[in-house]
């Protein structure tokens, strides 16, 4: 199952995605989905187990990611 | 086949294939010949906005734009480059803290070398009755006299400004220094004409606002410059408007880079600097040579050289002034004769001429490019030798 990371800015995906892409996640850059977001911003897509170890990981580096379900409309 | 220190045939004379152009601190020319083609990139194939959707295209640019951000930041000793936003130019990452800092009642210090980038913004804030200023303790060559410094502040001294180089005599300021001695009052750094050439460590010298702009000593292209801000929250932005984020909501994000960044930025002049950040071309000349070559300029009669007193803290600037010629008839003469451009008058920057004591004529302005070599400067030398003569 996938589950969706969001962001504040465009700023803190492109980062998340260099980060993970290089610890070797498997991810998809989509856009926020419309039942989340009136957001035309942009999403991260990992499966739900990934999901859990990256908010971590990016929290490391200063990069403040929610997974969706949390906090639904907050990106 | 094109080398690191590659020159554009269009900037060479045809009758000499030196570089005749010495008004790099007005703008930097030649650019490193990967600046345009970065630019005709995203013009002509790449496209697309910035962080407004999620098709290919637009995170193509995204990426492009955070990486040229991370190198910026690098380039600056600023380890987070979240902190650190683009602008159009230095003037308005300056108008930007200048326009949203809270001043009420405030006391502001200026160094004695500041450009009417601060000066104009500044003079306007105090002619609104929310500021008093006044001008740093200084030596005759405009470098700060640190030493005298705590004698100016005042209980409600609530910005000091300084210019890391002056685009008039080149004197480079002790940063590191003048901060330590500052210790919490927030301190705003002009390094329009000092980045690229100067070292800047902006965390070690604990830095709170830094202005730059990205086509002078960066080589980049016109209409990029950026702003750093240690305490994003103690400035409100100038701009407001679109940032793709939170476009639910009329207020500004407060979040970074986003709450300095509202409207489209300057992608193609972005895909420039980055190549200009990426291409630095290696020195033409040592710092030996161009330290003679002040040296020499210093020994033509009827002229006198305005310059760093300590030579380590000369920048890439000189000025030179004729005891008979008006600098505009100086640098007409070079020009029209030799084919040399400089430029002659204030340099947008009247202070540093009451400070130099230039005023009102002001001077004819030398300033280099890191594509020059030390023939380039002799020609420059034997130019206003013959100029200078009735």
């Amino acid at each position: 199952m996938k589950k969706l990371l969001l962001f504040q800015t465009t700023r803190a995906v492109i980062r998340a995605e260099r980060i993970l892409q290089k610890e070797g996640f498997k991810l998809r850059v989509i856009p926020v989905p419309k039942d989340i977001s009136s957001e035309c911003g942009i999403a991260i897509e990992l499966s739900e187990e990934d999901c859990a170890k990256v908010v971590s990981i990016l929290q490391e580096s200063g990069i403040v990611a929610q997974e969706h379900g949390e906090n639904p409309g907050d990106c | 086949m094109r080398t690191k220190s590659f020159i554009p045939d269009g900037i060479l004379s045809m009758r000499t294939r030196t570089n005749t152009y010495f008004d790099n601190a007005a703008t930097s020319f030649p650019k490193p010949p990967e600046v345009a083609e970065g630019m005709a990139r995203y013009l002509n194939e790449v496209g697309g906005p910035y962080g407004r959707s999620a098709y290919g295209r637009v995170l193509n640019v995204a990426r492009i734009v955070e990486e040229t951000r991370d190198l910026l930041a690098q380039r600056i000793g600023a380890s987070d480059g979240d902190h650190l936003v683009f602008t159009s130019n230095a003037t308005e990452a300056l108008n930007t803290v200048l326009r949203g800092f809270p001043f009420k009642d405030s006391h502001v210090l200026v160094s004695p070398l500041e450009h009417n980038a601060v000066m104009r913004p500044l003079w306007a804030l105090h002619t609104s009755g929310l500021l008093e200023f006044d001008v740093l303790p200084h030596f005759p060559d405009g470098a700060i006299d640190i030493t005298r410094m705590s004698e100016m502040i005042r209980h409600n001294t609530h910005l000091v400004i300084v210019n890391h180089q002056s685009n008039v005599n080149g004197v480079v300021q002790d940063i590191g220094r003048i901060k330590k001695e500052l210790g919490t009052i927030p301190l705003l750094v002009d390094a329009s004409q000092s980045c690229g050439h100067e070292r800047i460590d902006l965390d070690g010298w604990g830095v709170d606002y830094l202005a730059l702009t990205g086509h002078k000593g960066l080589l980049g292209p016109t209409g990029t410059g950026a702003l750093f801000l240690r305490d994003p929250s103690s400035v409100s932005p100038f701009r407001y408007g679109g940032t793709g984020s939170r476009s639910e909501e009329y207020e500004m994000p407060d979040y970074m880079p986003d709450r300095f960044e509202a409207g489209t930025p300057n992608i193609a002049g972005v895909f420039g600097l980055r190549e200009a950040l990426l291409h630095t071309p290696e020195y033409g000349h040592t710092r030996k040579e161009y330290l003679a070559f002040i040296d020499r300029l210093d020994t033509l009669e009827n002229m006198s050289v305005l310059k760093a007193n300590d030579a380590s803290r000369q920048g890439p600037v000189v000025s030179i002034m004729h005891e008979r010629f008006v600098p505009s008839e100086l640098a007409q003469r070079l020009t029209s004769r030799f084919g040399i451009e400089t430029r002659a008058g204030l340099h947008c920057a009247p202070l540093a001429h009451v400070s130099l004591g230039t005023a009102p004529r002001g001077t004819v302005r030398i300033s280099v490019s890191l594509y020059h070599t030390s023939e380039d400067f002799d020609r420059v030398f034997h130019a206003l030798r013959q100029a200078s003569q009735p």
